[in-house]
């Protein structure tokens, strides 16, 4: 009978509910659709970046991310390579070697960050191939696949020739001639201006460093926590020797940078809620004060204050919920359509997203933790504004009400 | 048998200022058990207010009201909200009913707080609606059913907790001269076959016709009682 009363109230005004309800909705609509693309674009960030080439966890030598230097790298052999498969969650192992280099074309100079990885076990990651614009991935010891702004910046294409010039291993001098097999896309405006991938082994001798490298890439299960296995790891293998870090400790500059933007989008939707707050407690107090003759009514001929409390606490929860699941609802096949088909912003002043480090591609993220976290919030708006019809009906006085 | 006595009964409104108001100046009164009983008087004299106490719906300022040997003037507000759910039936002037429940869901209403089964209530809230004349009406919701109507489902409803009796206040202010007859014909019967106690605080002669006792009050003071 409360849950009848409570529906029934509800439909006594129907505009005004109806009206509140799409308020809700439309609110709950914004409110996830706004999420779901600004999480969409930081997780095709960490995808690109940390996923496909960075890894969620490495592997290096103690105190290599501190002095990335090339003598700071070590061998890997198969007593670590072991010790590491055995870690729960571990899946496989991406060894690479990195350093920077002086590159040149023609007359143009530019510092640049080689790396040196084996294509079979990268093949483990996102392929290499699956990203390339032009050309193909290197297959001769004198070949390197650059990134699309690095192409850009030098004018070179297919074919042309890149002059690398650096250390070598223990302050050996390291220069060498590589032409450009490929032009990739590395999905990332600071990775595409920066990057050269080569052979892994190719990479080892032109460093004159046989067997050397500088990242262990971890590979894990899809729903293992990168931090947890970093743990895992650290307690495998020997703390002296190695140092294991997940991609929050190696790119905190990601987790800046989407802290940095996220607070702009989260400032918009507590905006949003706030006039949400307004409109349900705005309805609430109609939906009290236009019933105080019948509150005491229903108090003198026995009902509980709190029995009462209840109906009117179950009125707003039962107006918020439909606004909730309509919003859900209608914003479902939005949210799917820009998961599938993401916003493409390359043509449209996509500079200003870049500058940040994202791609100007942005795909909703389809991730039910949304969809609860926002429909949480306005039911615990409403929860909230429910405490004032309690207030006031515990203080109801029949005779007053009635007078009222 | 007396269910209702009040012992030196006084509620003065603005009691610390100058415009002091004695709605009611010291009433005395035993009600017997199975009395069909009208308290009239001008307006201000006090019957709303004494009715009000009666049902524990007000305080008084002092004195005490006693019913079946239960001082209500000493219980809680939420003792109160049991006692009168339990023990008292109530007929208010108008639009008492709860607008988005049905004749039948009104009268049932009452019973389901008391805890009675589903199949219990609903026989004895037929019933009732049938006592009253509403057996066609029992689907209908109040602003479905004239004024005289929904007076009939209140008299129903406030029967429906088997109470010891009835307080009506105005009942019939609204009402035609026929819904009245219809109105007092029906709670004359039930206190005559059933011995329901009714007390009415009313205006209407017609009402003050019908009663078997008639107290009178004027400025909080009961001037005569026949």
């Amino acid at each position: 009978m409360i849950l009848k009363l409570a529906w029934r109230n509800i439909w006594r005004n129907k505009r005004r509910s109806l009206i509140t309800i799409a308020s809700i909705m439309v609110a709950i609509f914004l409110a996830i659709f706004m999420r779901s693309i600004q999480l969409g674009m930081y997780a095709n960030m960490i995808r690109n970046v940390v996923g496909n080439y960075s890894g969620y966890v490495q592997v290096h030598a103690k105190g290599y991310w501190a002095e990335q230097s090339l003598n700071n790298g070590f061998e890997v052999d198969d007593d670590l390579t072991s010790k590491i498969l055995a870690v729960k969650g571990v899946t496989n192992i991406v060894p690479r070697l990195s350093n920077f280099a002086l590159a040149s074309a023609k007359d143009l100079t530019k510092g640049l960050n080689i790396t040196g990885m084996d294509a079979q076990k990268e093949a483990f990651m996102k392929p290499i191939e699956d990203r390339l614009i032009s050309g193909h991935v290197f297959r001769k010891e004198n070949e390197v696949v650059i990134g699309k702004k690095v192409a850009g910046y030098f004018k070179t294409s297919l074919g042309d020739t890149l002059v690398f010039i650096g250390q070598g291993y223990h302050g050996s001098n390291a220069a060498g001639k590589f032409v450009i097999s490929g032009v990739i896309d590395m999905k990332n405006p600071l990775l595409n201006q920066s990057t050269v991938l080569m052979d892994l082994k190719a990479f080892q001798n032109y460093l004159d460093a046989p067997n050397v490298v500088t990242n262990l890439v971890i590979l894990k299960n899809e729903y293992t926590n990168e931090t947890q296995l970093a743990h895992r790891l650290a307690q495998a293998l020997d703390s002296n020797t190695y140092e294991v870090m997940d991609w929050h400790e190696m790119q905190p500059e990601i987790d800046q940078t989407i802290q940095v933007d996220s607070i702009g989008g989260l400032i918009m939707i507590a905006i949003l809620y706030m006039i949400i707050t307004f409109g349900i407690f705005g309805t609430v107090l109609m939906m009290v004060q236009e019933r105080m003759y019948e509150l005491g009514i229903m108090v003198s001929i026995g009902m509980k204050k709190l029995k009462l409390a209840a109906i009117i606490f179950l009125e707003t929860i039962l107006l918020s919920l439909m606004g909730v699941i309509l919003g859900m609802i209608a914003v479902s096949p939005v949210v799917y359509y820009y998961h599938i088909n993401p916003i493409d912003l390359s043509n449209a002043g996509s500079k200003g997203i870049e500058s940040f480090g994202f791609e100007p591609i942005i795909p909703a993220l389809l991730d039910p933790s949304i969809y609860s976290t926002h429909g949480l919030i306005v039911l615990g708006i409403a929860m909230l504004i429910g405490f004032y019809p309690i207030w006031i009906i515990l203080r109801l006085n029949p005779i007053k009400a009635m007078r009222a | 048998m007396s269910i209702i006595t009040t012992k030196d009964l006084f509620k003065i409104y603005n009691a610390d200022s100058e415009i002091e108001v004695r709605a009611l100046n010291g009433v005395n009164l035993d009600i017997q058990e199975g009395e069909f009983t009208a308290i009239v008087g001008p307006s201000g004299s006090g019957k709303t207010t004494l009715l009000n106490i009666i049902g524990g719906l007000d305080q008084p300022t002092s004195g005490s009201v006693i019913i079946n040997d239960t001082e209500v003037t000493k219980l809680s507000s939420n003792q109160l909200i049991d006692f009168r759910l339990h023990n008292i039936g109530f007929v208010f002037q108008a639009y008492n009913l709860i607008p988005v429940l049905t004749a039948l869901e009104n009268v049932e209403f009452i019973m389901m707080m008391q805890g009675q089964a589903k199949d219990l209530r609903q026989k004895r809230a037929i019933e009732l609606l049938k006592a009253v004349g509403l057996e066609k009406e029992i689907n209908k919701r109040p602003n479905k059913m004239s004024g005289g109507q929904q007076q009939r489902v209140a008299v129903a409803r406030a029967l429906a907790s088997k109470p010891r009796f009835v307080l009506a206040d105005e009942p019939t202010a609204n009402l035609d001269s026929k819904s009245t007859a219809q109105l007092l014909d029906i709670m004359a019967a039930l206190n005559q076959k059933e011995g329901t106690t009714f007390i009415f605080s009313t205006h209407d002669q017609r009402v003050i016709d019908r009663a078997k006792r008639v107290i009178t009050l004027d400025d909080g003071k009961i001037i005569s009682d026949v």
